[in-house]
């Protein structure tokens, strides 16, 4: 499971998740307001905050799908 | 091919005389003097970058044409190309052109929905994708081919036709492009072969390429700046630059295509430089210090100049251009941006039309604006008039209207909606819209088209669509939607999607507010500035 700096950074790039709303493993980013310029400022944000660089195979659409996804891509990095 | 009957007029397939403008014809005119140039650089089917030189282009063109051909369209009739930017598309848009067919650009990112209302608003007679095109549901009779490697390979055969004509002119179609309107469905803009050649020609004034250069072209096909790109490029014999989205989306990988590919020059819309600017300003510097990049041509929206500046400082060198105008004429200047730009500087000149054009500005009453710092509306004459808006007449004579300097001259010229004010060398300031028109990462959108979208979820009762900017990011788009008094709040994420399945991407909004009413004005009008507040508190 995620850490909280990991959430507030989706937060941050969700526009359309209500305060209230839970984030779940499964839950679309897309389809709550991450859109090419917020992927590029989540991967951003992740970088500088868990310290990795993500290679070239990992900057893909299925890998920001949900939380899970990302986190996934995330952890095998660190 | 059975069923089609030729007229006796219709009895040879159309060609355009090689002494008049076609698209095809001045767009490969380097096939003929310089056949091995390269056209076009893209990513190779296996990875890696090809080349396909101007004698290939040709080739292919003329295999398509063959297969187009063989269907018995006759000038006039619609094609529907969905795809991305690659030598193939090009090749297809040039048979296209060189058999009168005016061909329609779609992205394979346009929701199903917004595709069928294009079908149905063009009633195109073929709709063709790439061998790699995920589309289905295109409704009969339309019929529907592949293009790839193979040629042209049609999957349903056209309903037959009479063929009636027996050459292409200049004044024919070469394309209708289809962007946002506000009845709700999306406007067509309608370019002759003359007009599109007309603006191109006057580009090529400027000298801003030759045939060394390779132009890196990021805009989605349906957007006029790729066809503005191709054009561009292949009528300088240059080499055109294909960036794949895959790569656009990701500063890194995008940055370092455009090296790979030893570009020259960058056309985008100018939030695209905003990611790498924000997250990768050292791969940026190294773009110019280490790579070929020479010069950026932006379009489509204000180009924020503490960005600009920003980027000026990275690139000391590089030339910055300002493209400025409207699908309806193509484009309508072209102007330097000095480099770097003075810091008294506060809004981007606009200059002069390129060759064989002009802007006039016209205040409100009709009458000419002659003192400098004055708004007034951009009134552009120019041998790049569109023929006018896809079976919307009303909305034509609505912008293409009497020259306003000499109204009895039966003169026609474009009415922009532009506001603009002179400087005093008689070059033109961009201030805005005289509608409710607004760009979003360069795309054109009216916000009425959003709002109708929004009006037809059930429970909505009224919908306020609204361009709001963010420091240092992109504006976001907030719609604000009252609903039934009795009913339930409608939900964020059912309006987010009604939308997306309708709109194109850039038209979804990023914030949805409920509210019970809508503020108003004094004059009873919904009160923008209150619901600004309500969105930014």
């Amino acid at each position: 499971m995620w850490d909280n700096s990991f959430e507030e950074i989706l937060r941050k790039n969700l526009p359309l998740l209500e305060p209230e709303d839970e984030i779940t493993a499964d839950l679309s980013l897309r389809d709550h307001g991450l859109d090419s310029m917020g992927m590029v400022a989540t991967l951003s944000a992740l970088e500088s905050a868990y310290g990795v660089r993500f290679v070239d195979d990992a900057l893909g659409l299925d890998n920001f799908a949900t939380p899970a996804t990302l986190w996934k891509t995330l952890s095998d990095m660190r | 091919m059975e069923g089609w009957r030729m007229s006796p007029n219709g009895a040879r397939p159309a060609r355009a005389h090689a002494s008049v403008d076609n698209l095809r014809t001045y767009l490969l005119a380097a096939a003929a003097t310089t056949p091995d140039r390269p056209a076009v650089v893209q990513v190779a089917a296996g990875g890696g970058l090809e080349t396909i030189t101007y004698g290939e282009l040709e080739r292919r063109t003329d295999r398509y044409a063959a297969g187009l051909d063989a269907l018995g369209l006759d000038v006039g009739d619609r094609v529907i190309l969905e795809s991305d930017t690659d030598a193939d598309a090009v090749a297809l848009l040039l048979a296209c052109a060189t058999l009168g067919l005016p061909f329609v650009p779609v992205s394979p990112e346009a929701p199903d929905e917004r595709l069928l209302t294009v079908v149905d608003t063009a009633e195109p007679a073929l709709y063709v994708q790439s061998v790699r095109g995920r589309r289905d549901g295109v409704p009969e009779p339309v019929g529907t081919a592949r293009f790839g490697p193979d040629g042209l390979t049609v999957e349903r055969p056209p309903a037959p036709r009479v063929r009636r004509r027996r050459t292409v002119t200049p004044v024919d179609t070469a394309y209708i492009t289809f962007t946002s309107g506000t009845t709700g469905r999306p406007k067509g803009v309608v370019m002759s072969h003359r007009g599109v050649i007309a603006f191109l020609r006057g580009a090529q004034a400027a000298e801003l390429i030759t045939p060394e250069d390779r132009v890196a072209s990021t805009a989605p096909l349906q957007f006029d700046f790729a066809l503005f790109d191709i054009g561009f490029t292949l009528s300088h014999g240059a080499a055109l630059v294909p960036v794949p989205r895959d790569r656009l989306n990701w500063p890194r990988r995008y940055l370092s295509y455009l090296r790979e590919a030893g570009v020259t020059q960058v056309d985008s819309v100018p939030s695209a430089w905003r990611p790498a600017l924000q997250h990768e300003p050292g791969l940026l510097a190294e773009l110019a210090e280490e790579g070929a990049l020479r010069s950026i041509v932006f379009t489509g929206e204000n180009f924020p100049l503490d960005e600009l500046r920003r980027l000026q400082e990275l690139w000391p060198k590089v030339r910055f251009i300002n493209g400025y105008g409207a699908t309806e004429t193509m484009a309508a200047s072209i102007t330097e941006v000095p480099n770097p730009l003075p810091p008294e500087t506060e809004r981007l000149s606009i200059g002069h039309a390129v060759a064989g054009a002009e802007m006039t500005l016209v205040a409100p009453d009709g009458t000419p604006v002659d003192e400098p710092g004055v708004l007034g509306e951009i009134y552009l004459r120019t041998p790049s008039l569109f023929s006018g808006y896809w079976r919307d007449p009303e909305a034509t004579r609505a912008v293409v209207v009497p020259d306003p300097l000499d109204p009895g001259s039966a003169q026609l010229v474009f009415k922009t909606g532009d506001l603009a004010s002179v400087g005093p060398e008689g070059e033109l300031y961009f201030h805005g819209r005289a509608d409710s028109q607004v760009q979003i990462r360069g795309n054109r959108v009216e916000l009425g088209e959003v709002e109708r979208r929004i009006a037809q979820v059930p429970g909505v009762t009224g919908a306020v669509a609204m361009l709001l900017p963010r420091e240092n990011d992109d504006p976001w788009l907030h719609a604000f939607v009252t609903h039934a008094p009795d009913g339930p709040k409608p939900s964020t994420k059912d309006v987010i999607a009604f939308c997306r399945a309708g709109l194109p991407g850039y038209m979804v909004p990023h914030r949805l507010h409920t509210v019970d009413e809508f503020p108003l004005t004094v004059n009873g009008k919904v009160d923008r500035a209150v619901l600004t507040a309500l969105a930014t508190s």
